[in-house]
């Protein structure tokens, strides 16, 4: 599905080059459910936004579903992460004026759907995560489970094909990250492809393949 | 798409109350000044347009120059319009009026006084348009003695319309006119206003040399108005240099409709206003206007941080810069539409006060619902375009993963541009205060400055013996047998109201020879009481006495004519005079100078004056009464009833002399008290954007002030911290204004002949008014901020 060559990525400090990502090279097929791991600094957050296209590097190949990304421009890009790429994060990132609904509805907006099937595509994803009943709440009003229930859904209502998740479960108790863990295994075997960053051995055992990074590189 | 920008951005109206009050009110007031000085302007601009023929007449103004003096006046002599008409086909119609053909009107039992009445050509009621309630417009003035009044007179007169049409009234002294026709009262937007016009009498047959008559012309094209000036000094050369006229004589062309704004010769019909006003006022609004959108620049854009989040957010889930964009200009439109709606409510509250102040009669629709609400919306989008676009812009453009670290925003250049708006702001704020102290100032001093004379308590009333019936020696002695009369004088003139006072050619002494070249001064009739009654100081020489018969041939002269003429003794110089009623030239002598004292308002210069005992009747025409402070309205009614006894006919009308003085300040004082309203609401606005900058910084820092607080800050320390950016700020607008409203008040200042120099404490009270007034706005949040409870700040991270 992806593939990472060589990719550098540094920032320069005072007339040092600090690296975030050095050398990286890691392919993603169709259907695998990874967690990186690593320990604080060592480039979790900067591999999966550069996998997200959120953040750009500054070496190497970028190559997504045939398309490489290296070579295509800002808005190409962002072109490309809104089809194929739900996004889902440790502070859920809810947008606070919009009910669950809303929240749950704005990337078909921005999709230009029509009303009608909106509508539907937000109904099938309330009744889903059986959400139905928090609609009309405003994200202030609910649990942090519940926050990152709709987050996912949100993440899930355009129909990517890869999902990235940074710490899903970091802000969360232990039940509620469970149960969101289940939620990603069960995604994972409708089919959808994930990338997780995590700290927890319990999350990442949820996956099938664990990639360690130390100092921006894969640790093998 | 839209609907949901709305829903979001009613929602974040609601969410941010403290801000969006800040900038809807802020919005609110600066609109509503707008709406209300827009109302002003489209008012004065539209002086006289309500004559359909309008664009295509034009007034005749005269410029004559000579050695040693000059003239530019609203008047023409009398042959000048139908020579013209007869000169150039292009001329289709002319009209000529003609003032002072009021008076006592006499209708049966009636007594009605009043000086606006004009004579004009048969012609005047088919060039001007007014609504004609009875009679013809083509022929209301054909015949001599026929008058046409207005509603309101003819209604005092008469009761109502109906009963005046057609019948006869009597000017006193002269014969009978009939009403042929009723108009609708003159519109207030005119140059010059009328209560009736007549037609001129029978025996009018003006010659070329007497200036004196308003002359308007009818153009066919109003584009030949350029070519037909082109041909006026032809005309001007063959009708009047060739027949003898010594001056340099120059006619002009004024279009109607610019008179109001644009011309202030001599004799003006009316009172006009300056377009420097209209200018000023124009200004006005716009910076008013300006300082509440940088309200709104700066509150949105510093708010920005608390949205980057949000930003990222919508633009990791698919949003488009665009998308973004336009929800931040919906949340503006939101804003600037409630301020709109707001503002216009206000306003209309507001619009009986504006009357009162500006002198208007004016309604919010006055000028057509439509074309206002068009322009309030025209207003709305462009302010909506600068005061959202930026911000939309700024917000929508940041990079995803900085802004959902909240490490956006608050780069070195917004910060700059933040600082200069807000220098911009108080720069302006400043400039205001600096007016309006000035404005106040100047008016200070010009109602409380010395005039050479005593103002007060002084009555004065018109007495009009012209067939000399009556003996004013006989009138004097009535008076003074009330023991709260001091003094009774007469003179020719009403002094402090500036109505003309006679401008009389001289010839004067020079080199113990009478000079041919011609003086100009001005010439006053008083009596010997006069000058003791009005408490004018002498200088040399002595006041004019009774018992001496040679003072008949005698003038006092002002400090100014000897100071003009260089005479160190003026006694017993020769003036040249004409005598009244022959016109054979007088030498007179000079016995007295008095001190300089002030005929007119303070906007005026004191001129060279002579004053001689009125040689006639109607130089005592104005009686000037001294009365003792106590129980003015028994003393008033006492002068009443005596001017009763010797006439039984006109209306009783006096004036006290410090009040026609205290009206010519008027337009100052109404400029002063506008421009007061103006400063406190730009200061508020100002103040209102500051305060809302200042809760936003001190929020950002509440952690930075917590920790410094747990290390040892003390209260006052943490205050100087977080309003040290702000006062250095206003610190640096004073010096920018300072310099600029100098500057401004000084051109203002030219225009007074007596005027203040402007102090430095004017400076300095603006200055520590300024300080304190920011101080106090922003004390409360940096007080608030530095005295709360580091734990419970630092807790909130």
């Amino acid at each position: 599905m992806l593939e990472l060559k060589g990719i550098y990525k540094w920032v320069n400090t005072g007339g040092n080059r600090v690296y975030l990502l050095k050398d990286v090279d890691l392919s993603v097929n169709e259907g695998e459910f990874i967690s990186i791991m690593g320990p604080s600094g060592s480039g979790k957050s900067t591999l999966l936004n550069v996998i997200g296209m959120l953040d750009d590097f500054n070496e190497g190949q970028y190559t997504f579903l045939q398309e490489p990304v290296h070579t295509l421009k800002e808005k190409q890009r962002s072109a490309l992460y809104r089809q194929y790429i739900g996004f889902v994060f440790q502070a859920y990132h809810l947008i606070d004026e919009l009910t669950v609904y809303e929240n749950i509805e704005t990337p078909l907006l921005y999709q230009d759907i029509k009303s009608s099937e909106r509508k539907a595509l937000v109904a099938d994803m309330l009744d889903r995560f059986n959400i139905v009943g928090k609609k009309d709440l405003f994200p202030a009003q609910l649990s942090g489970g519940q926050q990152q229930l709709v987050g996912i859904a949100r993440a899930l209502i355009a129909k990517p094909r890869l999902l990235l998740a940074d710490e899903p479960t970091g802000n969360l108790n232990s039940k509620q990250g469970e149960e969101i863990m289940e939620l990603f295994a069960r995604l994972n075997k409708e089919g959808m492809t994930i990338i997780q960053v995590t700290h927890s051995e319990k999350n990442a055992a949820y996956g099938s393949r664990i990639v360690n990074l130390l100092d921006g590189r894969i640790d093998i | 798409m839209i609907r949901n920008h709305f829903k979001t951005a009613w929602r974040n109206l609601f969410k941010t109350k403290i801000f969006s009050i800040i900038n809807i009110g802020g919005l609110a007031l600066a609109l509503t000044a707008f709406w209300l000085i827009a109302l002003f302007i489209t008012d004065e601009l539209s002086y006289d347009k309500y004559h359909e023929k309008a664009d295509r007449i034009f007034r005749l103004a005269s410029h004559g120059r000579w050695d040693g003096g000059s003239f530019a006046i609203a008047v023409t002599s009398g042959p000048t319009a139908p020579a013209l008409k007869n000169e150039y086909p292009e001329i289709e119609q002319t009209v000529r009026i003609a003032s002072g053909a009021g008076g006592v009107i006499i209708h049966q039992q009636n007594r009605l006084k009043t000086d606006q009445v004009f004579y004009g050509d048969s012609s005047f009621f088919s060039v001007f348009t007014y609504n004609f309630i009875a009679g013809s417009p083509l022929h209301a003035l054909a015949e001599p003695q026929s008058i046409v009044l207005t509603r309101d007179l003819a209604v005092r007169l008469f009761g109502s319309v109906e009963a005046a049409f057609n019948q006869s009234i009597r000017f006193r002294n002269e014969l009978p006119c009939r009403i042929t026709g009723i108009i609708e009262d003159v519109p207030a937007r005119s140059h010059f206003s009328f209560e009736a016009i007549r037609s001129f009498p029978k025996d009018f047959n003006p010659d070329w040399g007497n200036f004196y008559l308003y002359t308007y012309l009818l153009l066919k094209e109003k584009n030949d108005a350029g070519s037909l000036q082109k041909k006026l000094p032809g005309f001007v050369e063959k009708y009047f240099h060739s027949k003898g006229m010594e001056i340099k004589y120059a006619l002009e062309l004024q279009p109607l409709t610019s008179i109001h704004l644009h011309s202030d010769l001599g004799y003006e019909p009316g009172v006009n206003r300056s377009v420097k006003s209209i200018y000023a006022f124009s200004l006005i609004a716009l910076l008013i206007l300006v300082i509440a959108v940088i309200n709104y620049i700066n509150i949105t854009t510093a708010r920005a941080s608390v949205r980057l989040k949000e930003v990222a957010v919508r633009k990791i889930i698919g949003s488009g810069r665009k998308d973004l964009a336009g929800l931040f200009l919906t949340e503006s439109f939101l804003i600037i539409l409630c301020a709109v709606l707001l503002s216009m409510a206000l306003a209309g509250f507001l619009m009986p006060a504006f009357n009162h102040l500006a002198g208007k009669e004016l309604g919010i629709w006055d000028f057509g619902m439509i074309r206002t609400l068009l322009f309030g919306a025209v207003v709305s989008f462009i302010l909506n375009v600068i005061g959202g676009l930026y911000p939309a812009l700024f917000l929508s453009g940041f990079k995803i993963i900085p802004a959902l670290r909240n490490k956006a925003g608050g780069n070195s250049f917004q910060v700059l541009f933040r600082k200069s708006l807000v220098t911009l702001q108080f720069t302006i704020t400043a400039i205001m205060m600096v007016v309006t102290l000035v404005i106040y100032r100047q008016l200070h001093f010009m109602t409380h400055t010395d005039l050479g004379l005593d103002k007060n308590q002084l009555l004065i009333f018109g007495f009009d013996n012209h067939n000399g019936k009556v003996n004013t020696h006989e009138l004097k002695n009535e008076l003074l047998k009330k023991a709260a009369i001091k003094q009774v004088a007469y003179a020719g003139s009403l002094l402090g109201n500036n109505q003309n006072i006679d401008i009389k050619a001289l010839n004067v002494e020079n080199n113990g020879a009478i000079d041919p070249n011609i003086t100009l001064a001005n010439g006053l009739f008083i009596d010997e009481a006069y000058i003791p009654a009005m408490g004018i100081k002498m200088k040399q020489g002595r006041n004019f006495n009774k018992q001496l018969a040679t003072d008949s041939n005698a003038v006092i002269i002002n400090e100014a004519f000897a100071r003009d003429k260089g005479w160190e003794n003026a006694l017993g110089k020769k003036i040249e005079v004409l005598a009244d009623s022959n016109r054979r030239a007088v030498i007179k002598t000079v016995i007295g100078v008095t001190k300089d004292f002030h005929a007119y308002s303070l906007q005026h210069k004191i001129e060279p004056m002579v004053m001689e005992l009125p040689a006639s009747m109607s130089g005592k025409n104005n009686v000037y009464v001294r009365i003792s402070g106590q129980n003015v309205p028994e003393t008033i009614q006492f002068v009443k009833n005596t001017f009763r006894k010797f006439d039984a006919e006109t209306p009783f009308e006096y004036s006290f002399l410090d009040q026609n003085f205290r009206k010519q300040y008027e337009s100052e004082e109404k400029q002063g008290q506008l421009m007061l309203v103006f400063t406190v609401l730009t200061m508020v606005i100002a103040c209102l954007g500051l305060f809302g900058l200042i809760t936003f910084t001190t929020r950002q820092r509440i952690k930075e002030i917590g920790i410094r607080k747990v290390f040892g800050a003390s209260t006052g320390s943490l205050v100087k911290l977080l309003s040290l950016d702000m006062v250095q700020l206003v610190v640096l607008s004073l010096l920018v204004a300072f310099p600029v409203s100098w500057w401004v008040m000084n051109t203002w200042l030219e225009d007074f002949a007596y005027r203040i120099s402007i102090s430095w404490e004017i400076f300095l009270f603006t200055g520590c008014t300024g300080l304190l007034i920011v101080g106090i706005t922003i004390s409360y949040q940096a007080i608030r901020a530095a005295a709360a409870n580091p734990v419970k700040s630092l807790r909130t991270e």
